[in-house]
């Protein structure tokens, strides 16, 4: 490939980022790195803030305070973005009535991407016997693969998907996760959010968890087991028992207190739940209303 | 720049409503002024005998219709982004936003051009063909006739620049068009009833469209030509300039 | 089919108030409803903002001092509206506003003799081509019509009192549209200069040579062609101009629904939206998912937006009435002229309510395009352009058959005088033909619409 010019550091930045939605602060002081080699697994619970920030990433929005910086550069300063970071924010920004083939040709040709990436990145994503159909035919799993695609054209070392496993099926699920952990692999930037820690279980290897728009944890995914499991440890006899009861996720298992050989089978899931707690925006009450 | 032109060209061509625009509009054009012409007597303020008719005008009134397919598709190419949500990938790909609506506007001037000379090409063939029927003169190959043709195709570029710069304020193409169409088609109308509404009719882009193409009786147009195309520019400019500022400025 | 209706359209009804631009949409329609009725009953009368009367034409004459006449044959007369006039005149004076006989064959209204802007009398029921001869013996004017140019019946006498010993004599010919029409009228017809042909001119007494003049200034694209000395055949063409006084032409109820063209365009992008905006984001799956009945859907999104344009626009108007009426006396819209409308009067309602059905039913229109097309670009497009089509079209081709066919005939229903102002509006002196036509149009728009949804697959 002919690289306009090379790519830079294959890390994101963020330093103080605030945003303010109306009278909402979706973003509150956010500060982290994310670094090539692993996948970064950005979580919280819906409405947390990661649609934001990630939009402010990528200079779509104006964050009020702070910055944010793509291999130590602003986003709008770079030349060709696209072979900078390679993004999926939502996978149904698509026009219907254009073809998919298409839709990723006009984001070829805007950053100087060679036409023949297009044909190489649908036959990656298992589009490619579908390329020449109309996008506003294609299922939610196809436009997610599309979309996938799209963040996959410019062979960026920085790369950022919102969601990615929505719509698409357990198969799926488990080719996109070797899909990230492959390219993490080949030493790129890898971050990846979602509302459910169960998706992220094996792939993510580090850990970014907001809510409410404040930073939680930054930390890899051993230590939040450990950080969730030390603190367990120390509850009171109740109080595990209860959460014991509220841990539903497959290979929990409930213990009664103090044991410390459960430790390592504490599920992401619940660790992450503990944590979020109360910063949960949107709760279900307990008899489900 | 002269990829995200690219880019802009490629997003043009592969949607149906707006690859299809031009092509619709030579045809409603060339329709038109093709019934004009066969149907056109003497009798009217723009042709009051076969020897004082003002042919020229005639043979180019098809673009009155002709222009709203061009006009439609240059909203569109702002608005189809916000109702889809592309403004993200668009933005994304090309962070420079005053960048995206420039490209954005070379691409619909060059459309409007390509189409406005296709149609009055034909629009000049059409009126040898069928104005002899009607007992009309042929328009004369002269450079007031040239004059014309070309303003009209300059006509067409600047109303197309007009209506993306409206998209680009209001960002919903129902909107959009609305104002557009009415602001073409109602406000002279409208414009006669209101006092001192003589002046808003005066400086109503369809007035000044139509005094582009006059070629006879100048003195009875309420515009003359040149004042007519720096009413235009200036309505380009401005909608131009306010769809720019909101672009630039709003989140999407 | 119809069980279950009543849910279907709560639920139209929710999706529609839950949208702010709709409901923005339908006030802004409301307000430039009532914006233009204002605009307009604030400014100039218009036709009689100068003195109260119209008085334009061509007049070809020549001075006659003391008695004699004057024969014509009007050979042929070519204009548009039903009373555009062309014969034989006597005025005081070659200006606008001097007293005046004339004894001319209208289009629509058999021969008329006219003076001072008053006296109106009606002869017999004939077009051209035909005899005129008008007669002065000292201050009486007396009109003579003839087929054949020998047996002369008189039609009627003025008595002009003042008369000097030298008046203005000859041909003219008017052309009214615009100028006798109410100005509050939406003018999408060409006033086109009206064509008098007269032979077999003769006076009584040879004279000094004849002049051609536009009285009232009427501006004309080319000037009159000179004339020998005995002329014996006259050609007279007029631009725009008419002769008449200040008379109530309706314009007090006139101004209250003037601006409703200005609430067409957005109630028509609102039918279509309504629809198409489903369509466009996929909601529409959604939609027939909850209720598979798709007719019934498009049925209750008819009903949801007919009442709400309905009302807005009911309520509107009747807003602009009340408010346009102290503003219009204040321009000098008064009694005796122009006497106070009422509500009760069924004139007044049918205008008022007929022009909120008008609306709607272009709104229903525009839904049932928006159901055919499924793309909101093509089908608000395709909607105002049908609508404004005698817009594009009249300066073209001319004549009144482009408004008559398209959604703009229902404007019909707002017709208060016969002929006079609508004259400007299409089917003149039938209201419901127009309007029963739109009916249609709304109907057959829905109908497609409803086979479609049923047929193809969102």
């Amino acid at each position: 490939m002919n690289l306009i010019e090379r790519p830079t550091a294959a890390t994101i930045e963020t330093h103080g980022l605030r945003k303010h939605y109306g009278r909402t602060l979706a973003v509150n002081d956010l500060t982290f790195t994310v670094v090539p080699g692993r996948v970064t697994g950005f979580v919280g619970p819906n409405g947390a803030g990661k649609s934001t920030t990630m939009r402010m990433i990528l200079g779509l929005d104006t964050p009020d305070e702070g910055r944010a910086l793509v291999g130590g550069r602003p986003y709008r300063g770079l030349r060709t973005p696209l072979r900078h970071v390679g993004a999926l924010l939502d996978a149904n920004a698509l026009h219907p009535a254009r073809r998919a083939c298409d839709h990723l040709l006009w984001m070829a040709h805007s950053n100087g991407i060679p036409a023949r990436r297009v044909d190489e990145v649908l036959d990656q994503v298992g589009l490619a016997t579908v390329a020449r159909r109309r996008a506003g035919a294609f299922s939610l799993g196809m436009k997610q693969r599309l979309g996938i695609a799209a963040a996959l054209l410019g062979d960026a070392p920085v790369l950022m998907f919102d969601e990615p496993v929505n719509g698409l099926d357990p198969e799926g699920i488990r080719w996109i996760c070797g899909l990230l952990r492959g390219l993490a692999a080949q030493g790129r930037a890898v971050l990846v959010s979602s509302h459910l820690m169960s998706e992220l279980e094996d792939t993510a290897d580090h850990l970014i968890v907001i809510g409410r728009g404040r930073l939680l944890a930054d930390t890899s995914v051993r230590d939040l087991r450990a950080q969730a499991s030390g603190g367990r440890a120390q509850a009171s006899g109740g109080r595990a028992q209860a959460s014991g009861e509220r841990a539903q996720a497959p290979g929990a298992q409930t213990q009664a207190s103090g044991e410390r050989h459960g430790l390592e089978q504490i599920s992401l899931e619940e660790a992450y739940l503990r944590l979020t707690r109360d910063a949960t925006e949107y709760t279900a009450t307990e008899d489900g209303t | 720049m002269r990829r995200a032109l690219r880019a802009e060209w490629t997003k043009w061509r592969t949607v149906p409503s707006t690859a299809l625009a031009p092509w619709l509009a030579v045809a409603l054009t060339l329709a038109a002024s093709a019934v004009v012409a066969a149907t056109a007597e003497p009798g009217t303020t723009v042709c009051p005998t076969a020897e004082t008719c003002d042919t020229v005008r005639l043979t180019l009134s098809g673009v009155q219709l002709g222009q709203v397919p061009v006009v439609v598709a240059a909203a569109l190419t702002v608005t189809g982004e916000y109702g889809t949500g592309l403004i993200g990938p668009t933005l994304t790909a090309v962070p420079r936003r005053l960048r995206v609506l420039t490209t954005k506007a070379v691409t619909v001037t060059a459309v409007a051009l390509a189409a406005g000379l296709l149609s009055v090409a034909g629009c000049l063939i059409i009126a040898r063909a069928l104005l002899p029927g009607s007992g009309l003169p042929v328009p004369p190959a002269d450079a007031t006739t040239w004059r014309a043709a070309l303003a009209t195709v300059l006509y067409l570029a600047l109303i197309t620049l007009v209506s993306l710069g409206i998209g680009a304020l209001l960002r919903n193409i129902a909107a959009a068009v609305t104002t557009v169409l009415g602001l073409l088609f109602l406000l002279p109308i409208l414009a006669r009833l209101l006092p001192n509404g003589h002046l808003l009719e005066k400086y109503a882009p369809t007035t000044a469209g139509l005094a582009l193409q006059t070629t006879k009786n100048l003195e009875a147009q309420l515009i003359s030509p040149s004042t007519g195309l720096t009413v235009l520019t200036a309505y380009a400019a401005a909608a131009t300039t306010l769809g720019a500022l909101r672009f630039h400025t709003h989140d999407p | 089919m119809m069980d279950g209706f009543p849910d279907v359209m709560r639920a139209e009804w929710t999706k529609f108030r839950s949208v702010p631009v709709y409901l923005g949409t339908l006030l802004g329609a409301a307000g430039l409803m009532v914006l233009f009725a204002v605009l307009i009953s604030s400014g100039s009368p218009g036709t009689y903002d100068q003195a109260p009367y119209v008085d334009r034409f061509r007049f070809t004459h020549r001075p006659l001092t003391g008695d004699g006449s004057i024969v014509a044959r009007v050979a042929g007369q070519r204009a548009d509206h039903p009373w555009a006039m062309a014969g034989v005149m006597i005025k005081e004076s070659a200006t606008a506003g001097a007293p005046y006989a004339v004894l001319a064959v209208t289009r629509g209204h058999g021969i008329r003799l006219q003076a001072r802007f008053t006296t109106d009398i009606a002869g017999s029921d004939h077009k051209a081509p035909h005899w005129l001869k008008l007669t002065r013996a000292g201050t009486v004017i007396t009109g003579y019509t003839s087929t054949d140019g020998s047996v002369w019946r008189p039609v009627g006498t003025v008595t002009m009192t003042g008369l000097p010993s030298t008046v203005e004599m000859g041909l003219f010919a008017t052309s009214p549209g615009a100028e006798r029409a109410v100005p509050m009228r939406p003018v999408l017809m060409r006033t086109r200069p009206g064509t008098a042909v007269f032979d077999n001119v003769s006076v009584t007494a040879p004279g000094p040579p004849w002049r051609t003049d536009d009285i009232g200034g009427a501006g004309s694209p080319e000037p009159p062609p000179p004339l020998g000395i005995e002329p014996t055949a006259v050609t007279v063409t007029t631009p725009a101009g008419d002769i008449i006084g200040q008379a109530d032409d309706g314009s007090r109820v006139i101004a209250a629904v003037a601006g409703s063209i200005a609430g067409l365009l957005p109630l028509l992008a609102l039918g279509s939206a309504f629809v198409t905006a489903e369509y466009e984001h996929g909601l529409i799956r959604t939609t027939f998912a909850a209720r598979p009945g798709r007719v019934q859907v498009l049925a209750a999104k008819a009903v949801v937006l007919a009442a709400t344009v309905f009302t807005t626009t009911l309520v509107a108007g009747l807003a602009a009435f009340l408010i346009t009426q102290p503003l219009l006396r204040l321009q000098g819209f008064r009694p005796p002229t122009y006497p106070d409308p009422s509500l009760a009067d069924p004139t007044v309602l049918r205008v008022l309510v007929g022009t909120a059905a008008f609306l709607t039913l272009g709104a229903v229109l525009a839904l049932g395009v928006g159901a055919i097309l499924r793309h909101t670009a093509a089908a608000v497009t395709t909607t105002i352009v049908l609508a404004m089509a005698p817009v594009l079209v009249t300066p073209m081709a001319g004549g009144p058959w482009p408004q008559r066919l398209g959604p703009l005939a229902g404007l019909s229903i707002q017709q208060i005088k016969e002929t006079d102002d609508a004259f400007l509006l299409p089917w003149a002196g039938r209201t419901w033909t127009g309007f029963t036509l739109l009916c249609a149009y709304a109907a057959f728009a829905f109908a497609g619409g409803c086979v479609l949804m049923r047929r193809r697959d969102p």
